[in-house]
């Protein structure tokens, strides 16, 4: 049983009031969405809130909405499944509904909000435990300790960001709407996250992600997203990716890519190297072999899951491979065909 | 600070003061004495605790009770009507889906929201379903087998009303 300390609790109507309230609260105060991680790590105790402000009522962070020629506007409020479930995120934004739709397991999916998603705080073998667990081994860097236990020796917070949405929007090329004590500001989707896996998000005091855009993709893109867990129906990523490929009319000359990894590093990692071997080529079996490997090269996996740094690592390159096989319509590993 | 609220649980509704950090699952089982839902992890991972709010399946140890106020919550004793069960808590009984048992409140509640929404459920539909919740007995066979018996039930019940 794992009972969680007391905290006061609000549900305001207005945004700008939520901002207000956890601006008040001076570090203490956490917006709840589907309350999938934050209550566990209040339950673990790893977050002690004072207060906690509830999304229930702020109706304006909720929904899905399209504008056709402009691109896809989703409440940070909105369930996860409900992108999968939404037959133009299906059509337009496949890549999207692909992640949403192996997040945790159903019912994560059915409870866990987008901004709760994109805003998961990162993880580690010695973060998420019990105070008990925790305080048995003495306090890390992201507990307000003075050691790593993962890169010993280390100055900074190694956890790893394990959302699976961020790869996909960033893929897309989404950009946020972040409102804030003082009024809106707009950033693109990977500003949010700092590198840093201690306070692994840029959001200032009483900022809230208020909006999600992702542009609409104007060319046939083909989409994939492979993701690597323990057990397939439940697990976080211990390493993912997302991608997107523009093929030539001979379905085999990469016009453009895009590839965004997850799980691996303490924040999602645009695999810029991977992009560029991609980019302009024809996706020759040489070719997808490289673009694999220059990914995992971009993968900095520490040792903050059960499994190692290195299998991590490697098993990016072969996502990527079985990716781009896969928007190819080849068999998933050439020997098989 | 505690607050006064009302929860609306199987048609009942129960006026109970709580704070805020008391979970769903705590109040059903302590305040209600509705021990059906299992406290297993109580953290996200096993899915036996749980209930459905307005009809879908989440898991009250990660739902404040103070959030789950002016909504219908259902719980594992809310299905059966008397003593005529619910054609998936029936189904378990034919099929054997239930050995310790520990498992099974949570499973039948994410079955049954499965099925309200898809009567005629593919096997995988039904391993998707119930992908949050674990069992450590039966080798999950014969639990999905009872929910693809219940949906046969359900039909054949149905068909049978005049
Ligand atoms: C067993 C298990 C398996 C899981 N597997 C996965 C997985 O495979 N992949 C994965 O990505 N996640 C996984 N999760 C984590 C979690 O379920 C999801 O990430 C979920 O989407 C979190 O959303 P939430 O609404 O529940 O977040 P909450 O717990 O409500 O919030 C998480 C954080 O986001 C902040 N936040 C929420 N909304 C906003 C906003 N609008 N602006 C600013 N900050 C905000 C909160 O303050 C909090 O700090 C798993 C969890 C469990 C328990
Ligand atoms: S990476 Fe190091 S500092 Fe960060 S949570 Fe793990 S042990 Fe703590
Ligand atoms: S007790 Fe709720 S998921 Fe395990
Ligand atoms: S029957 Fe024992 S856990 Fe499922």
């Amino acid at each position: 049983m794992l009972v969680m300390p007391k905290f006061e609790y609000v549900a305001p109507a207005d945004v700008r009031e939520a901002s207000r309230l956890l601006l008040e609260a001076d570090g203490k105060g956490f917006l709840l969405g589907g309350g999938t991680d934050l209550l566990v790590s209040v339950k673990q105790r790893v977050i002690v809130p004072s207060l906690v402000v509830s999304s229930r009522r702020l109706d304006e962070l909720k929904g899905i909405r399209h504008v056709e020629g402009e691109g896809l506007y989703v409440g940070p409020a909105t369930r996860l499944h409900q992108l999968y479930e939404s037959p133009v995120v299906r059509a337009t934004y496949p890549l999207i509904a692909l992640a949403a739709s192996v997040v945790g397991g159903n019912l994560h999916q059915h409870m866990g909000t987008v901004g709760g998603n994109l805003c998961l705080d990162t993880r580690c073998w010695y973060y998420n435990q019990t105070k008990f667990w925790r305080e048995s081994y003495g306090l890390c860097f992201k507990q307000g300790g003075d050691a790593c236990y993962v890169a010993r020796g280390g100055q900074l917070c190694v956890a790893a960001y394990q959302g699976d949405t961020a790869a996909a929007f960033a893929a897309m090329q989404a950009r946020l709407t972040i409102a804030g004590p003082r009024g809106d500001r707009q950033a693109p989707l990977t500003d949010l996250y700092s590198g840093d896996g201690k306070t692994p998000f840029t959001l200032r005091p009483g900022e809230i992600i208020a909006q999600v855009f992702v542009p609409e993709p104007t060319q046939p893109w083909k989409v994939f997203y492979k993701k690597y867990r323990q057990r397939g129906t439940i697990d976080f990523p211990l390493a993912a990716v997302a991608g997107a490929l523009l093929l030539a009319a001979d379905g085999r000359r990469c016009l453009d890519a895009r590839v965004v990894l997850t799980g691996v590093h303490t924040q999602p990692v645009v695999a810029e190297r991977a992009i560029a071997i991609l980019k302009g080529n024809e996706l020759t079996e040489e070719i997808i072999q490289e673009a694999g490997a220059a990914a995992a090269k971009q993968a900095h996996p520490a040792k903050t899951t059960h499994d190692t740094p290195q299998h991590r690592k490697r098993m990016i390159a072969v996502l990527v491979q079985e990716g781009i096989r896969e928007v190819l319509g080849q068999p998933a590993s050439p020997s098989a065909a | 600070m505690k607050t006064a609220i009302t929860l609306r649980v199987n048609g009942d509704a129960y006026d109970v003061v709580v704070p805020p950090q008391r979970t769903l699952l705590e109040v059903l089982r302590d305040k209600l004495l509705l021990t059906g839902s299992k406290q297993g992890c109580d953290k996200g991972d096993c899915g036996c605790c749980t209930v459905l709010i307005d009809g879908e399946a989440v898991l009250s140890c990660l739902t404040l009770a103070v959030e789950a106020q002016e909504r219908d919550i259902t719980t594992i004793e809310g299905l059966a009507d008397g003593d005529v069960l619910h054609p998936l808590q029936e189904a378990f009984i034919r099929a054997w889906a239930t050995q310790c048992g520990f498992c099974t409140p949570g499973m039948i509640m994410s079955g049954v929201a499965l099925l309200e929404k898809n009567p005629t459920p593919s096997l995988d539909d039904v391993r998707r379903a119930l992908g949050s919740n674990l069992c450590r007995c039966t080798g999950y066979v014969k639990i999905f087998d009872a929910v693809i018996l219940a949906a046969q039930m359900q039909r054949e019940r149905a068909a049978a009303q005049p």
